[in-house]
C-alpha cells in the first residue's frame, strides 16, 4: 500500500473520491431501509407463525403443583389440528371422540431429574366423551385407582375421568414412588377444577350381566363400531364362552324409535356392508317376544341373527335400549347370550 | 482523499456488504435474517447475467435492470465494475496483497506484466456467450453456462454453501450440501492461486470481466500516460492489478480501475485518468489467436447440441431430477439458471440441493430436491426459493398459486413430483409390521396417502391388523415430507420422481382437466 | 488507433469522438433493453401464445355429402364414391396442396387391416395429381416409429411412386395449441409444421373396432395429429374424440369399409379379426360416415358415446340416412 507516496490529490479528485464515498454510504442507507419492508418468503412464514394458536398450556389446570415437585420445561397446548404433532398417530383415537384441547406439562417429583410424570389434560368436550376414552384405553391389567369419577391405575400410569376432562399422568419409570407423585397431582388437579356434569356410565354398566365378564373389559365405544360409520355410542363387553371369547353390545337412546332405527341400520351393515347372511332365530325365549321366523326389519322384542360367516351376531331392541351378540362361536351361543342380555335390560341389574 | 483510498472504502464495504447478505439469506424476521435483505442484489448488478439470460431468452428480465446500471458505468469510465465493486475481485487483491512482503519489488513488477494468456478469459466468454445464442438450435430454448464461472455466482455459491457451513455461521441447524466439497474446492483453488499471480483468476479466466473490457472499450476516459514526462521506470507496474502497463503500450481492456498507478507513479506522476487514447498507446483489445478463436467459436456452437442429445430435455428426462416449486419448464430452466445456489441457500429444510453430474453436466450446480439429506420435505407453505432467484428461473410465486387457492383454485396445487410406495420395502406392505408414518405425516388435507386395511396372518398364528399406504395421483403434489419420514433410512419404503409435476406438461401422470 | 499515429485526430475532437460513442452506445443499451423488457412473467402458461390449432378445409362447392359404395376393387370403389359427389375435381382444383391423413399408426402390414390400404392412398394420391394439386403430401404421428410405420404398411413406397410427398413428423414439426372450447387440447402440441400452404385435407382410414372407444375410423384418425405423451387421453377417450372433430374440418374422408376389423381393434393381428365387408364411404361430414361405418360392425351409432356426443354438439349428422347418400356399386375387378 501507499501511505509512502507522496501524491497530493488535486480538486477534482478528492471531489471524485468524496461523491464515491456518498454514493457507497447511500447504498449502505438504502439497504438498511430496505431490509424493513419484508421479502413475501418471510412475510409468508411470518403470517403462519402468527396464526399458530398460542401453545402455552392453561395453568388453572396444570399449576399448583404439590410440595417438592417442580416443572420441566414449558407448559404446552394443542388444538385438533395440532394434536398430532404431540401424539402423533394417537391424535385418531381422541379426535374421533370429540376432542377439543390438549394442555400437557411435565413435573418432577422431588429432587431426582430422572423420575418426572407427564401430566396430560385432555379437553374432550362432553362427560360421556372423557368416558369413552378412558375406558377404550383401559389395560386389561388396570386396577381401580378409586378417585375422581372414574379411574385406573397400570404399571407406570394414572388416568381419570373428571367431568369433561380426561386426565393421564404417565411416569418416567415405573418406581411406586413415581405412582404415588402421580395420585398426589391427580387428586390435586379433581381438588381444584370445576366441573359442571359428571359422567353417569353407571347405568348401562350396571346393566352389562355381571357373570364371566372379562374384568374391566367394559369400554364405551365412541364411533366406528363394529366398523359402521353410522353406529356410534356404543357399550361393548367381553365374556368368556369356554374357551373363546363373545361380546355383548348395549346402548341406551333417547327414545324407543331412534333405538329401531339404529338396529335396522346396524341390521342393514351387516348383511350388506359386512356380506352377513341372515337366519331365522331358532329358540329364542322370552317373555312377550313375538314370532321367529321373520326376515325384515326388526321390530320391538324381535330378534335378528346374521351369520357372518366367521361368528354370529345378534340384534334387538328392548325399550330404549339398542343391544345385541357380535361374534359368537354358535348360533346357539349368540341367542343365549342375548337371551341373558335382555333379561338384564327388561328386569334391572342384579 | 486520494481516489485509491475511495476504492478501497469502497471494495471495502461491498465485500462486507456481500457477505453480511449471504449470512442473512436465510428465512426468518431476525436481524440476522432475510428481512427485507436484498440478497439477490450482487446478482441483480451482474451484466453477465442479464447478457446470458437475454441471449437465452430474447428477453430482458425485469429484475435485472441494475445490470444496465453497472454497463452505463462501464461504457462510461471502464472497468470500475472489477475494480471496485466485485466481491470476488477484492478477495483476489487482498489475497494477492497479503503477498507483497514475499517478492522483491523487481519480482511483483515481473508479476504485473501483461501475458498474452489474458485473451482467455474472451475466448471463455465467446464459448458461453455462443453456447447462449446457439444458433444451430432448431427449437427451443438455449442453455446458459455462464454461472459455471461467472464470479458473481461462483462466490454466492462458495460463500454461501461451502464457506459459511464450514464456519458454522448464518443458519439455525447444521445444513449439508451435496457436492459441496468441489464448490469449496474449486473457489479455494481459485483464491490461493493469487498467491502465484495476483488476481490470476480475473486477469485469465473471467468472463464477466472479459465482457466489461469488450464493453469499456468506449470509454472516454481511462489510465493514460504522458509522454514527455515518463522515465519508463515501470513502478506503475509494481501494485498493478490488471496486468495492463500503464507506461504504455496500454492494454485497455484489462485496466481494473484499481488506481495504485497513480500513486507509484513518481515525481511528476505522468501516469493519470486522462481522456483516451494514452499517449504511451494503446491496446483497445488483446488478441485471440486465429486459433483460439475458432476453438471458442466451435466449442460454443456444438456444446449445446451435443450436450441435448443425450435426450435430457425429451424422452429420456432424468426422472430423479425434482425440481423446486415454481422452476420454470426444463428448457427455459436451463436458460435462466445461472447456478448461484440462492434457492439452495434459502431453503428452510435444506431439500434444495445443488444438483451434480448426474443429471447431465447442464445440470450442474442447478437446484434439485433431495428429501434425504434435509430436516424434512418441501414445505407446504414456503415460497423461500423463488423469491431467492434473480433470474426467473424459479417464479417468485404468491402462497396462493403454490398452494392451488383463489384465484389459482382451476390449476390446482403446484406439483413437484409424484410419491410411489416401494412395496417390496414398505413395512407393512413388504414386512407385515404396522407402520403409516407417511400417511400421518402427508401434509396436504385430503391426504395423499390412503390407507388400505387387512387382517394378515401371522407366522405362527393370529393375524396383524395393518395398514397399507397408498398414494393418489390426483392429491400428491410431490414434497417429499413421507419420503423424508420414512423410517427405512436407507432406500426409503416411499419415494418421490419427477412424474407428474406441473411445470412439464408431458410429464402428466393422469388426465387432468381444466375447468 | 496505433501506437504510430497519435496525432490522427487532435486530443479534443478525439475526445469529443469516444464521448459521443459512449453516449451512443449507453442510449443503444437502453434502448435494446427496452426492447426486450419482459413484462410478462416466465414460465406463464397462461401468457403463453394462445395458438388456435382448428383447421378447416370445408369443400366451398356444394353438393351430395355422402356416397356409399359397394364393390371388392378399392380403387374402383373410390371412384365409383367420388364420381358420385360430383368428381375429385369438386374437391381438388389446379394449384391446391393437399394433404392426405393416412392412419399409419402401427407398423403391420397391409392385409392386417389395421392401417390405410397403400393402393388406396396411392389412388387418392394419382387422383388429386389428376386434378391439378401442385403437390400431396401424406402424413400421420404413428404410435411406433413413423419410418417403419410408412415402409412396413407399404404406404411410404405406394404414395412415392403414385407422385406424392411423405411428411414424417418430428417434434419440432408440433406447436402447442389450445382448442377453443376444449378441456383436453390446452397447451397441447398439435402437428403443425407441414400444413404451411396446405389448402385441403383428406383423411383416408379402414373400419376398425377399438376397445376403448367403441371403433376407430374417420373421427379418431385424426388422433394422428396430436403430439405429446397423448396415451393419457385415452383416459377420457369419447371427450377426446369429440375434440378431434372440433379441431379438424376436412374437406372430405374415406372411410375404408372393404374389410372391416371386427375385434381386438385397434391393433388387430390375426386375419380372423377381419370380415369382408365390401364397402367403401366418401363423405364431407366424418360423423354421418362414421355413424355408417357403425353398421359395417353391426352396431348403430348409439353404441358410440363419442359419435353421440359430437352429434349432439352439432358437428356432423349421425343420420346418415336424411342425407341421402348415394349407393353405387363399383363394376366387378
Amino acid at each position: 500500500m501507499h501511505s509512502t507516496s507522496t501524491r497530493i490529490p488535486g480538486p477534482g479528485e478528492k471531489a471524485v473520491s468524496a461523491s464515491v464515498v456518498v454514493v457507497v454510504a447511500g447504498v449502505l442507507v438504502g439497504m438498511f431501509l430496505q431490509q424493513a419492508r419484508f421479502s413475501p418468503a418471510v412475510q409468508v412464514a411470518g403470517a403462519l407463525a402468527a396464526a399458530a394458536p398460542a401453545s402455552v398450556g392453561r395453568q388453572d389446570l396444570l399449576s399448583p403443583w404439590p410440595a417438592g415437585s417442580a416443572p420441566m420445561g414449558a407448559s404446552e397446548a394443542f388444538s385438533a389440528a395440532t394434536l398430532s404433532d404431540k401424539i402423533d398417530g394417537k391424535a385418531e383415537l381422541y379426535l374421533s371422540a370429540g376432542f377439543v384441547r390438549l394442555d400437557c406439562q411435565r413435573i418432577r417429583m422431588g429432587a431426582d431429574p430422572d423420575s418426572w410424570i407427564e401430566m396430560f389434560v385432555f379437553d374432550m368436550g362432553t362427560p360421556s366423551n372423557a368416558f369413552s376414552v378412558w375406558s377404550s384405553q383401559k389395560r386389561p391389567d388396570a386396577s381401580d385407582a378409586g378417585l375422581a369419577d372414574y379411574s385406573y391405575r397400570a404399571e407406570n400410569e394414572l388416568c381419570l375421568v373428571h367431568g369433561k376432562f380426561y386426565v393421564e399422568m404417565v411416569g418416567a419409570d415405573a418406581r411406586p414412588s413415581t405412582l404415588q407423585g402421580a395420585e398426589g397431582l391427580a387428586r390435586a388437579f379433581v381438588d381444584r377444577t370445576a366441573v359442571t356434569e359428571h359422567a353417569n356410565m353407571g347405568s348401562e354398566q350396571a346393566l352389562f350381566p355381571k357373570e364371566n365378564q372379562i374384568p374391566g373389559s367394559v369400554a364405551l365405544v365412541s364411533s366406528d363400531v363394529f366398523g359402521s360409520d353410522r353406529l356410534k355410542s356404543v357399550f361393548l363387553g367381553r365374556y368368556k364362552e369356554g374357551a373363546d371369547e363373545v361380546t355383548l353390545f348395549m346402548a341406551r337412546r333417547n327414545a324407543p324409535a331412534n333405538a329401531l332405527r339404529e338396529a335396522a341400520d346396524l341390521r342393514t351393515f351387516l348383511v350388506q356392508d359386512c356380506g352377513g347372511k341372515e337366519v331365522a332365530p331358532k329358540g329364542f325365549q322370552s317373555p312377550g317376544i313375538a314370532d321367529a321366523g321373520r326376515t325384515h326389519a326388526p321390530s320391538a322384542g324381535a330378534l335378528t341373527i346374521v351369520d357372518m360367516g366367521g361368528g354370529f351376531d345378534a340384534v334387538f331392541v328392548s325399550g330404549p335400549y339398542l343391544a345385541g351378540v357380535h361374534q359368537a362361536a354358535s348360533q346357539a351361543v349368540a341367542e343365549r347370550w342375548a337371551d341373558i342380555l335382555r333379561r338384564r335390560i327388561e328386569g334391572g341389574p342384579r | 482523499m486520494r481516489i485509491t483510498t475511495a476504492r478501497r472504502i469502497a471494495q471495502g464495504v461491498f465485500f462486507g456488504l456481500f457477505v453480511w447478505l449471504c449470512i442473512a439469506s436465510a428465512v426468518g424476521t431476525g436481524w440476522w435474517q432475510w428481512r427485507g435483505w436484498p440478497i439477490r442484489w450482487f446478482l441483480e448488478l451482474d451484466p453477465l447475467v442479464a447478457v446470458g439470460t437475454a441471449l437465452t431468452t430474447h428477453s430482458f428480465y425485469p429484475q435485472l435492470g441494475w445490470a444496465l446500471a453497472v454497463i452505463v458505468l462501464t461504457l462510461l469510465f471502464g472497468r470500475v465494475f472489477c475494480g471496485w465493486i466485485c466481491p470476488f475481485g477484492a478477495l483476489h487483491q487482498f489475497t494477492g496483497w497479503l503477498t507483497r512482503k514475499w517478492r522483491r519489488p523487481k519480482q511483483r513488477i515481473d508479476a504485473n506484466q501483461y501475458h498474452p494468456a489474458q485473451a482467455w478469459k474472451y475466448a471463455i466468454l465467446l464459448s458461453l456467450l455462443i453456447a447462449a445464442a446457439s444458433p444451430l438450435r432448431r427449437t427451443a430454448m438455449a442453455s446458459l453456462q455462464t454461472g459455471l464461472l461467472d464470479p458473481i455466482p461462483l462466490i454466492h455459491r462458495s460463500v454461501n454453501l461451502a464457506v459459511l457451513s464450514v464456519l458454522g455461521i448464518g443458519s439455525a441447524g447444521e445444513r449439508f450440501y451435496s457436492g459441496a466439497g468441489l464448490i469449496g474446492g474449486l473457489f479455494l483453488t481459485f483464491v490461493l492461486l493469487n498467491l502465484a499471480v495476483p488476481r490470476l483468476y480475473c486477469r485469465f479466466v473471467c468472463p464477466l470481466g472479459a465482457l466489461l473490457g469488450l464493453i469499456g472499450r468506449l470509454a472516454p476516459w481511462g489510465i493514460g500516460v504522458r509522454k514527455a514526462t515518463c522515465t519508463e521506470c515501470r513502478l506503475c507496474d509494481l501494485n498493478c492489478e490488471g496486468a495492463c502497463q500503464p507506461q504504455g503500450p496500454f492494454h485497455a481492456s484489462e485496466c481494473l480501475m484499481c488506481m495504485n498507478c497513480l500513486d507509484d507513479c513518481p515525481s511528476e506522476h505522468p501516469v493519470r485518468y486522462l481522456p483516451r487514447p494514452s499517449q504511451g498507446g494503446e491496446i483497445p483489445l488483446p488478441g485471440i489467436s486465429r486459433r483460439g478463436f475458432v476453438a471458442s467459436v466451435a466449442a460454443g456452437l456444438v456444446a449445446v447440441p451435443l450436450a441435448r442429445l443425450n435426450g435430457s430435455t425429451a424422452r429420456n428426462w432424468p426422472a430423479g431430477l425434482i425440481r423446486p416449486p415454481g422452476a420454470v419448464a426444463e428448457e427455459e430452466f436451463l436458460a435462466r439458471c445461472v447456478k448461484c445456489c440462492e434457492c439452495v441457500r434459502v431453503c428452510p429444510t435444506n431439500a434444495v440441493q445443488p444438483a451434480g453430474f448426474e443429471f447431465g453436466w447442464e445440470a450442474l450446480w442447478t437446484p434439485a430436491l433431495n428429501y434425504r439429506i434435509g430436516t424434512s420435505g418441501c414445505q407446504l407453505d414456503c415460497i423461500a426459493c423463488g423469491h431467492a432467484c434473480p433470474t426467473g428461473a424459479i417464479r417468485p410465486l404468491s402462497l396462493a398459486e403454490k398452494r392451488g387457492q383463489a384465484p389459482f383454485e382451476d390449476s390446482g396445487p403446484i406439483r413437484i413430483g409424484l410419491a410411489s410406495v416401494d412395496r417390496g420395502r414398505c413395512l407393512p406392505w413388504a414386512t407385515g409390521r404396522p407402520c403409516i408414518v407417511c400417511q400421518e405425516t402427508c401434509p396436504v388435507s385430503p391426504k395423499a396417502i390412503t390407507v388400505e386395511e387387512v387382517d394378515q396372518p401371522m407366522e405362527g398364528g393370529g393375524t396383524v391388523h395393518l395398514q397399507r399406504p397408498m398414494v393418489d395421483p390426483a392429491r400428491c403434489i410431490g414434497c417429499g415430507v413421507c419420503e423424508h419420514e420414512c423410517p427405512l433410512s436407507g432406500v426409503r419404503g416411499i419415494r418421490v420422481v419427477a412424474d407428474n409435476e406441473t411445470r412439464q406438461l408431458d410429464h402428466a401422470v393422469i388426465l387432468h382437466h381444466e375447468k | 488507433m496505433n501506437a504510430e499515429n497519435p496525432e490522427a485526430l487532435t486530443p479534443r475532437r478525439e475526445f469529443l469522438r469516444r464521448g459521443l460513442q459512449a453516449a451512443a452506445a449507453v442510449a443503444a443499451t437502453g434502448g435494446l433493453a427496452a426492447w426486450l423488457w419482459n413484462r410478462h412473467p416466465p414460465g406463464d402458461f397462461s401468457r403463453q401464445a394462445v395458438f388456435d390449432p382448428r383447421r378447416d378445409f370445408s369443400p366451398r362447392v356444394g353438393g351430395p355429402r355422402m356416397s356409399i359404395a359397394t364393390g371388392h376393387d378399392r380403387s374402383r370403389m373410390l371412384d365409383g364414391a367420388l364420381k358420385a359427389l360430383g368428381g375429385i375435381g369438386r374437391f381438388i382444383a389446379p394449384g391446391d396442396r393437399v394433404m392426405i391423413k393416412v392412419n399409419a399408426a402401427f407398423a403391420t402390414p397391409a392385409a392386417l387391416a389395421a392401417t390405410t390400404h397403400p393402393e388406396l392412398a396411392a389412388a387418392l394420391v394419382r387422383l388429386c395429381r389428376a386434378a391439378g394439386a401442385s403437390s400431396v403430401l401424406v402424413t400421420d404421428n404413428p404410435i411406433n416409429d413413423p419410418a417403419s410405420c410408412f415402409e412396413l404398411t407399404g404406404i411410404g413406397q405406394a404414395v412415392r411412386q403414385a407422385g406424392g410427398d411423405l411428411f414424417l413428423p418430428s417434434t419440432g414439426a408440433f406447436r402447442r395449441g389450445s382448442l377453443p372450447g376444449g378441456k383436453l387440447i390446452r397447451n397441447w402440441p398439435v402437428l403443425n409444421e407441414p400444413f404451411t400452404g396446405i389448402t385441403k385435407l383428406i383423411g383416408v382410414t379402414p373400419v376398425k373396432n377399438h376397445q376403448r372407444a367403441g371403433a376407430s375410423m374417420t373421427l379418431k384418425n385424426w388422433y394422428g395429429l396430436l403430439g405429446g405423451r397423448r396415451n393419457q387421453f385415452h383416459q377420457d377417450i369419447d371427450g377426446i374424440i369429440v375434440e378431434l372433430a372440433m379441431l379438424i374440418r376436412p374437406t372430405f374422408v374415406v372411410l375404408d369399409g372393404t374389410q372391416s376389423m371386427m375385434t381386438n381393434g385397434p391393433t388387430g393381428g390375426s386375419l380372423a379379426d377381419l370380415k369382408d365387408t365390401h364397402t367403401l364411404i366418401v363423405s364431407t361430414d366424418p360423423v354421418a360416415a362414421d355413424a355408417y361405418g357403425s353398421t359395417l360392425l353391426d352396431k348403430t351409432f348409439r353404441d358410440l358415446p363419442y359419435l353421440v356426443r359430437a352429434a349432439e354438439l352439432g358437428l356432423g349428422t349421425a343420420d346418415f340416412e336424411s342425407l341421402h347418400p348415394i349407393r353405387v356399386e363399383a363394376a366387378p375387378s
